[in-house]
């Protein structure tokens, strides 16, 4: 009798993710890439396969070590390896989300839920948002987003965005998320780092923003963790500064910026070690552990 | 102003060009001479309005106000139309 290859489970070779407004699917390739590009995008997972995706992703081994990625049949990245490829995909899904969003004022602002009200940290890249976002979910907050947030106009409720954290080696390792074989250079040390990884529960619902906190990671630690009060006019500026999609809303989001920055306690935060940046924040606030 | 939208947050005036996709941030003095920018009051006639709330620094508030006409103009915060007669 021949042999058959039994056939796939459709959930083996096919998963389904929604980022905000975008929907899309990633398709079997490589059977590494794909497990790993899943376990990167599992917070984004849907149940249920949409109607039609936006866009049908693929990570195909090329070499031993190159992966290329396909995006409805156009290879658009040539990565050096299919981990460089997993990244590479992560980053193009939130540009993607950020594109196909355009309903929502979009902030570079990564976000997590305290008691109900969501706490907004708007930064530019580098500025460490995701690693004090980091600090806060390990410290009980609910994670909703760590660089788009994603706010409805005419509510100004945050609504989730809960992708794995971009956390590099560094901020990995100050937070207490690498183990000691990773330490020593066992095994590659992906930058990203799913939301799970940081508490039992961590996610959080969509909720209306009552604190901004705008961070400023010093590493070097000169200052040590400082904390300053802004005027609302002062947020004001930071917050158009780092909007996203400003130019699509026009002056209605002029509009829903300013009724954030007046009904929002908003700070700065200058901090060396995000476990105590976090810890002073929510001391401040009232939501301390 | 057309195509301008304006929203006032304690003492900064923020204007949206919504044809520029631009924001500006107007100090208070700005702010005044901006209102004042109506394409009918001259600069001169601006400037002796505001000097007149600020009489004992009448002259500087005359250079202030031609300053912020031009860096107004400059920016497109205000149109050359509407500026028109407070330009010349």
């Amino acid at each position: 009798m021949p042999a058959t290859a039994a056939p796939r489970r459709p959930d083996r070779d096919r998963a389904t993710f929604a980022a905000l407004g975008f929907r899309f699917c990633l398709v079997e390739a490589d059977s590494w890439a794909f497990e790993a590009a899943c376990a990167a995008l599992a917070p984004l997972r849907v149940g249920t396969p949409p109607v039609s995706d936006d866009a049908r992703y693929e990570i195909r081994a090329v070499s031993p070590r190159r992966a290329e990625i396909v995006v409805d049949g156009t290879a658009i990245h040539l990565a050096a390896e299919p981990a460089e490829a997993v990244e590479w995909l992560l980053w193009h899904v939130n540009q993607q989300a950020a594109m196909r969003s355009s309903r929502y004022l979009l902030l570079h602002a990564a976000a997590v839920e305290l008691g109900g009200r969501a706490l907004v940290v708007p930064g530019s890249s580098g500025a460490g948002k995701s690693t004090i976002c980091a600090a806060f979910v390990q410290a009980g907050a609910g994670y909703l987003t760590d660089e788009l947030t994603a706010l409805v106009p005419a509510t100004t409720t945050v609504v989730p965005f809960a992708k794995s954290l971009h956390l590099d080696h560094r901020s990995q390792r100050a937070l207490g998320l690498l183990d000691a074989r990773r330490e020593r250079g066992d095994a590659a040390v992906p930058d990203h780092v799913a939301p799970s990884a940081l508490a039992s529960h961590p996610a959080g619902g969509p909720c209306v923003p009552r604190w901004i906190v705008f961070p400023r990671h010093d590493p070097g630690g000169g200052t040590g963790t400082e904390l300053v009060r802004l005027t609302a006019a002062d947020a004001l500026v930071e917050l158009l500064v780092h909007s996203v999609n400003l130019d699509r809303h026009g002056g209605k989001g002029l509009e829903v910026m300013a009724e954030l920055a007046q009904a929002c306690r908003c700070y700065r935060l200058t901090y060396a070690d995000a476990g105590d940046g976090a810890k002073v924040v929510l001391s401040e606030i009232g939501a301390g552990p | 102003m057309p195509d301008m939208t304006r929203v006032s947050v304690e003492d900064s005036l923020f204007v949206y060009d919504e044809r520029g996709k631009r924001f500006f941030v107007l100090n208070t003095s700005a702010a005044a001479v901006y209102d004042a920018v109506d394409g009918q009051a001259s600069a001169a006639e601006i400037a002796d309005r505001l000097a007149a709330l600020h009489p004992e620094q009448a002259d500087a508030v005359r250079r202030d106000v031609a300053f912020a006409i031009e860096g107004l103009l400059e920016l497109g915060v205000v149109a050359e139309e509407a500026a028109g007669a407070a330009g010349t």
